[in-house]
């Protein structure tokens, strides 16, 4: 990298820290530190949520789908614009008014003490190691392209986001976030600019766009009803809209971000922000991708943009087969730009259909000496993680397209400003995490459970300390995931066990009048239960993983009206639970 | 004298109305982009 990218990252992580230290103020209590005294505008929040959700890997995740498969990983957030209208009317009023610190807190108000505890627990575990990946994942894929050592490169981007996360709580959460968003997004239209103007002479975006639709690179929206279909019009429409309202309606996380609003209507309309926002920005970022893609049409892109198994390849008694599949790579590519710029000078449909043909045997071609090369790292390498493609991208290199591209094919400066984008990308869901799994632990463990009696000094002391050691914690698993790729997969599947579950005990609570808290601690259990075995059972493990989120609604709230019912309704609950406000 | 709106109604109705007209020209747009360039 050249100095004036690392003077952009530099300056990038010393501005963020700064802003971040700064803000103290209102947060010398325990609401201030974690609710900013509710007096956020709906704006900040709403950047704040987007900021959040948008983790670093999800930034070179998705421009890799893009450029890999195209943009039909955009129908993912087909069901958030729903169930942002559907939060608003219920759950964001609800947890506003009932002036709770976490989602969790309103359960045993609602049900007991036990099944609050649960859902706490259930969300420390899973974030507190999701909280290591969304840590580990960047950091792996930067210190590989930008060949920094791996464990400084976690606790550089660790180490800043704990310090400002601890210091100014949500405040400096939230403030900083909005900045981030900004790098973000500035750096993606940068980007898309410079892919624009970087397009060889005599083709303009019309022209690269028909080369990408040709390459099936713009088929956005599939209607076709196919379970196994990872991404369509109805797994995002119905699987997706309950996961989204799982995540932003039970996750602490994001809950704690509306609960900041001055008001009921700021928190409603930080939500609808996302709601008109997020599909325009995700296919942004798909598109971003989809130039990239473009961009290797006329640019040699490697075979394996993963160096690293390449290089044990390349290290190994079988180089030579290596070298010649190389060879035949380039060959292959240099037929697929001819092919590509006959499509793209083509002057109308008909001459575009004749060249089409051509530019998809050459596409084809490239997709074969990948998936060639790819098989050989997976034997030389042992990486089982090989076997699969996304498109003509072996699945692992997904993400190290983008990061490659940045650092080999910008110009100086924009390379940093990149570089600090998938930073800010990071922190910014790092720094909300922290904040989160702190609120709970204070406030639905410790203060609840631990030490119920003391001043409010002390439990903002402990918050504090709380935050630094969760930020310690992602650290350490971030450390341990970074080898063991196969972790980062098995934190994120146990993470969406219990996703639908969760939003079961609050469907549960809010609709079922009848529902008591051993039927929703039981519920709870046999949804977390019967999706796991869903996902891992072999008959049903190809089905699309969002569909787990449906069935762990519907199990929690059968099981729970069940078992509520076997053990006599909802008499005899705490006195306090009959003042909760009904929707 | 306009009738009082009753204090649990939510005054964004027209917000959310919105939100599913932009996500269904959204959603057109897409479907239309992959057409349009195929």
């Amino acid at each position: 990298m050249h100095t004036l990218d690392w003077l952009v990252v530099a300056g990038y992580l010393l501005f963020v820290v700064y802003d971040g230290l700064k803000r103290t103020k209102a947060s010398h209590e325990v609401e201030g530190y974690f609710l900013a005294n509710r007096s956020l505008p709906w704006w900040a929040i709403g950047l704040s949520v987007m900021a959040t959700q948008l983790s670093a890997i999800t930034l070179v995740g998705t421009t890799g789908q893009g450029y890999a498969n195209g943009m039909r990983f955009v129908q993912f957030y087909f069901g958030l614009p729903i169930a942002m209208v559907i939060l608003s009317v219920t759950l964001v009023p609800f947890f506003y008014r009932a002036r709770v610190f976490t989602a969790y807190e309103y359960l045993e108000k609602r049900f007991d003490l036990k099944t609050r505890t649960l859902a706490s627990v259930l969300f420390l575990m899973s974030r507190g190691l999701s909280c290591g990946v969304i840590v580990a994942a960047p950091s792996v894929i930067l210190s590989i392209i930008l060949g920094w050592n791996l464990p400084l490169t976690i606790i550089a981007i660790g180490l800043p986001t704990t310090l400002y996360t601890m210091v100014g709580g949500v405040q400096a959460v939230t403030w900083t976030d909005v900045k981030q968003m900004g790098v973000i997004v500035g750096g993606l239209l940068a980007v898309v600019t410079a892919l624009i103007i970087g397009l060889p002479h005599g083709v303009g975006l019309i022209q690269a766009l028909h080369v990408a639709g040709a390459a099936g690179r713009l088929q956005a929206v599939d209607f076709r009803f196919d379970m196994h279909q990872t991404y369509s019009f109805w797994s995002g429409m119905l699987g997706g809209l309950f996961l989204m309202l799982s995540y932003f309606g039970c996750d602490q996380s994001q809950v704690q971000r509306y609960l900041t609003a001055k008001s009921v209507d700021e928190g409603r309309h930080s939500l609808l922000m996302s709601a008109f926002v997020k599909i325009p920005l995700q296919a942004l970022v798909l598109l971003t991708g989809v130039l990239v893609f473009v961009f290797y049409l006329f640019n040699e892109p490697p075979m394996l943009f993963n160096r690293v198994p390449a290089e044990k390849v390349e290290h190994s008694a079988r180089a030579g087969e290596y070298r010649a599949l190389e060879a035949e790579f380039t060959r292959a590519f240099e037929a697929r730009r001819a092919a590509a710029a006959t499509l793209a000078a083509a002057p109308d449909d008909a001459g575009r259909a004749a060249a089409k043909d051509a530019f998809t045997a050459t596409n084809g071609e490239i997709r074969n000496v990948r998936s060639r090369a790819a098989e050989l790292v997976r034997e030389v390498a042992g990486d089982e993680s090989y076997k699969d493609m996304n498109g003509d991208t072996p699945v692992p290199d997904v993400n190290y397209v983008f990061p490659t591209f940045i650092t080999t094919k910008l110009p100086i400066g924009l390379v940093g400003l990149m570089i600090a984008a998938i930073f800010a990308a990071a922190m910014s869901s790092i720094a909300a995490e922290l904040n989160s799994l702190a609120t709970a632990t204070v406030i639905d463990i410790y203060r609840r459970l631990i030490r119920p009696s003391q001043s409010d000094a002390h439990y903002l002391l402990v918050s504090k300390l709380s935050t630094g050691f969760w930020g310690l914690v992602a650290c350490i698993v971030a450390m341990f995931a970074a080898g063991l790729g196969s972790l980062i997969e098995v934190v994120n599947r146990f993470g969406s066990f219990f996703y639908g579950s969760l939003l079961g005990v609050f469907v549960l609570a809010l609709a079922l009048r009848r529902a008591n808290g051993t039927g929703a601690f039981v519920g709870l259990l046999a949804g977390i239960g019967a999706v796991a075995v869903f996902a891992l059972h072999p008959a049903t493990r190809g089905i699309s993983f969002l569909w787990q989120n449906p069935l762990g609604v519907i199990v929690v709230v059968v099981v729970g009206s069940v078992v509520s019912a076997l053990t006599g309704g909802r008499e005899g609950r705490a006195p306090e639970t009959r003042s909760a406000p009904q929707l | 004298m306009p009738p009082e709106r009753p204090e649990s109604a939510d005054p964004n109705l027209r917000k959310y109305i919105l939100v599913f007209v932009f996500e269904a020209i959204s959603i057109t747009a897409l479907w239309a982009l992959g057409r349009l360039f195929s």
